[in-house]
């Protein structure tokens, strides 16, 4: 009898956590995989008939005549036709000059982006876990851009960037205007608002190292680079591995930067997958195709994250 | 609120309510299709049936430094340098970028002491930078003649097949020619959409800016604009060679046609089926129709309504009189220029062609993008239409040939 309330109860305490997932991921991803092979076309048939007016009360309004005011009703019939058109919308994909323009630039933002909050994040924690004048006081604002809002950033940096009496104006830098300069420009805000979430991460981990470990470490080799390579680093892998699968899914989906800074130009050089998808689907409304769009992009991000939880699994044991 | 570019996505599937049967009944306030050119006219209706409320204007139009263009010694400098006399307003885009260039770089405007510009653009990718290339390509582009058919008053598509025209020799040449255009402004204006350029403009930075109704009213506005009272306008500069469709060659001409456009949204009400009251939707949509609100809206930049109705424009082409504008802080000589300007506009009888067709959104898109992708110095002007035909041909093949070709040849009246 006890174990069947036991059952019971869990059963009760996991279904929020059943439904939800159920819903807000289950749900739409089943959905959008069914989208992406099909052809989806929303008509309205449309009638209309006049209704009698009625006031709060029920009672017919009347007119300056005294005759019963009439208002139109307006009946509708939503008819969307589901047209099955297999891997149509994938074959797209391969022969899409913009997915290979978005693929590419969702690529180099990943690959240049990330490891440098990496590396800045590390650098910053080592800095910040020794001695420091007002290091309280430095460590707090550095977290600040953490709390920004992305689309709100990129709204920010499009005033710093302003390349006409901007603040960096007397730089002569084509922050925005060039291709180049306008994907740099969007690595750099990403990388200024994201190295702090690593810096803090790497520090909370630094630490975490014991105290004795650090000291007989630092009996054992002077150099600092020595007690880098093959102390400190060795026990700082799994979290860089965690923070390095953390960012990487969080990039691959670059948005909200691009779509404040640049609008995902000049051209499409900063219209990365996410933003493309973005605008197939609520833009030019071929919400199949956006879904195919959006499925690669999880594929992609699916391979990414087993293999760094294979990596992850090897580097705990 | 819908862009007129709307109505093929939204008409034929059902979304929209037909107001005509409310314009009858004379229970709301009165206004009337009559009040617009035919041009806009085109633009609320579909298929000889009423969707839309008269509110906003579109359409592109000159913008210049009156002073800076009347200056004698400029005058006199620039006919040494060019050989002619400084035309006011230009007549062709040809002189118009001889004039861009002869001022880019001279501190010609008093207001600071930088050196300034030639033509100031709005080319962000996203907002409305094919616009432009809308407006300036279309004397390129159109061949002119008496009748629209498959050669002659079409800009977009060929209207016997839905081939895509926008990488004709005529497009490639004007694409070409807003580069050279866009080298006489500040090279930010790459990513610069309206408000940026506009207020470049009202600073007194740049002798030309090509827009919308805005820019004009925006003058008269003390707040934003240094330049009241300077602020000219005409109808666009026409190119001096066009494309002839039919022939296969360009044809130099030395008095080419004026060529208008209802370029932009023309943004106005619809009312949705969706609505649980379309006559109390109807009813606030005609109130801001009628003359007092609609020139009102119009008077005033900030609104972002522009003119384009015979009770806007001034007597005798119009029924608004010079005191209504002067009497709302507007210069005389400014107003007097800008209703003219779109007038004149509105009323050519050669007319860059309204795309509404299912999917006109997308194909602006694909072509806004490839422009942008140009004037970043990316893509030469050739491969980014040719871009854009090859993209919208697969557009028109996934939404059906056969139907976008129907709907084409309806929304630019080709028999």
């Amino acid at each position: 009898m006890k174990t069947h309330r036991n059952t019971k109860a869990r059963f009760v305490f996991l279904l929020p956590a059943a439904v939800w997932v159920l819903t807000f991921t289950i749900f739409p991803l089943v959905y959008s995989l069914y989208l992406s092979v099909h052809k989806v076309e929303t008509k309205m048939n449309v009638s209309r008939e006049k209704v009698p007016m009625l006031d709060a009360s029920g009672n017919p309004v009347l007119d300056a005549k005294g005759n019963p005011r009439t208002k139109i009703k307006i009946n509708r019939e939503k008819i969307s036709t589901w047209t099955n058109i297999g891997f149509t919308n994938f074959k797209r994909l391969a022969e899409d000059p913009q997915v290979h323009s978005a693929i590419k630039v969702t690529s180099i933002f990943v690959l240049v982006a990330v490891p440098s909050q990496l590396v800045l994040g590390i650098l910053l924690a080592l800095l910040f876990n020794q001695r420091l004048w007002a290091r309280s006081f430095l460590r707090a604002v550095m977290l600040l851009p953490i709390f920004a809002t992305p689309l709100a950033v990129g709204y920010l940096f499009f005033t710093i960037f302003y390349e006409e009496g901007g603040p960096l104006g007397f730089l002569g830098v084509p922050f925005l205007s060039h291709p180049d300069w306008a994907l740099f420009s969007v690595i750099l805000v990403d990388i200024w608002q994201w190295t702090p979430f690593c810096f803090l991460v790497f520090l909370a981990a630094l630490q975490g190292i014991p105290n004795e470990l650090m000291e007989a470490a630092k009996m054992e080799s002077k150099s600092k680079w020595g007690l880098f390579a093959n102390i400190i680093f060795p026990m700082l892998t799994p979290t860089i591995v965690i923070v390095l699968l953390l960012r990487l899914a969080e990039a691959i989906k670059l948005f909200d930067i691009p779509f404040a800074l640049t609008g995902g130009g000049p051209g499409v050089a900063t219209q990365s997958m996410s933003f493309l998808a973005f605008r197939t689907g609520l833009r030019y409304f071929d919400l199949g195709y956006a879904s195919a769009m959006s499925y690669c992009l999880l594929i992609i991000v699916m391979i990414i994250v087993t293999l760094f939880f294979r990596k992850l699994r090897q580097s705990y044991a | 609120m819908v862009g007129a570019f709307w109505y093929g996505d939204i008409v034929p599937n059902g979304y929209a309510f037909p107001i005509d049967d409310f314009m009858t009944t004379g229970e709301y306030p009165q206004w009337s299709y009559d009040s617009m050119p035919q041009s806009l006219k085109t633009l609320h209706t579909w298929e000889g049936v009423g969707y839309g409320v008269l509110n906003d204007g579109d359409g592109q139009v000159l913008y210049y430094r009156r002073d800076a263009l009347a200056n004698p010694e400029w005058r006199a400098d620039f006919k040494k340098e060019y050989g002619y006399s400084m035309p006011v307003p230009p007549k062709t885009w040809q002189q118009m970028l001889d004039i861009s260039n002869y001022f880019n770089g001279k501190n010609w405007d008093s207001n600071d002491p930088d050196p300034d510009s030639g033509t100031v653009l709005h080319l962000k990718v996203g907002e409305q930078g094919h616009y432009h290339f809308q407006s300036l390509s279309a004397s390129f582009a159109i061949t002119p003649g008496p009748e629209l058919d498959q050669h002659h008053n079409v800009y977009w598509f060929d209207p016997t097949n839905m081939k895509p025209l926008i990488n004709s020799p005529g497009h490639v040449a004007a694409l070409e020619f807003l580069q050279e255009l866009h080298k006489t402004g500040p090279s930010a204006q790459v990513g610069w959409s309206l408000g940026e350029a506009w207020d470049y403009f009202l600073r007194g930075k740049s002798v030309f800016v090509f827009s919308w109704g805005d820019v004009g009213s925006l003058c008269q506005d003390t707040s934003r604009s240094k330049i009241q009272g300077v602020c000219a306008s005409s109808i666009l500069p026409s190119s001096d060679t066009y494309y002839d469709h039919k022939d296969k060659k360009f044809v130099k001409t030395t008095n080419p046609v004026k060529v208008g456009n209802t370029t932009g949204g023309s943004w106005h009400g619809v009312i949705s089926n969706y609505s649980a009251n379309p006559e109390a939707t109807y009813s606030l949509l005609s109130l801001m129709a009628i003359k007092p609100a609609s020139i009102w809206l119009a008077q005033n930049g900030w609104t972002g309504v522009d003119p384009g109705f015979t009770y806007q424009f001034l007597e005798p082409q119009g029924e608004a009189g010079l005191g209504e504008y002067l009497d709302a802080g507007w210069s005389e000589a400014d107003v007097k220029d800008y209703l003219k300007a779109y007038y004149e506009t509105f009323f050519a009888d050669t007319f860059l062609p309204y795309l509404r067709i299912p999917g006109s959104f997308e194909y602006w898109d694909i072509l806004d993008k490839n422009l942008s992708a140009t004037m970043s110095g990316e893509i030469s002007p050739k491969q980014a239409l040719d871009n854009t035909a090859k993209t919208w041909e697969q557009i028109t093949d996934r939404l059906g040939r056969d139907q976008q070709l129907g709907y084409y040849q309806s929304a630019i009246g080709y028999k």
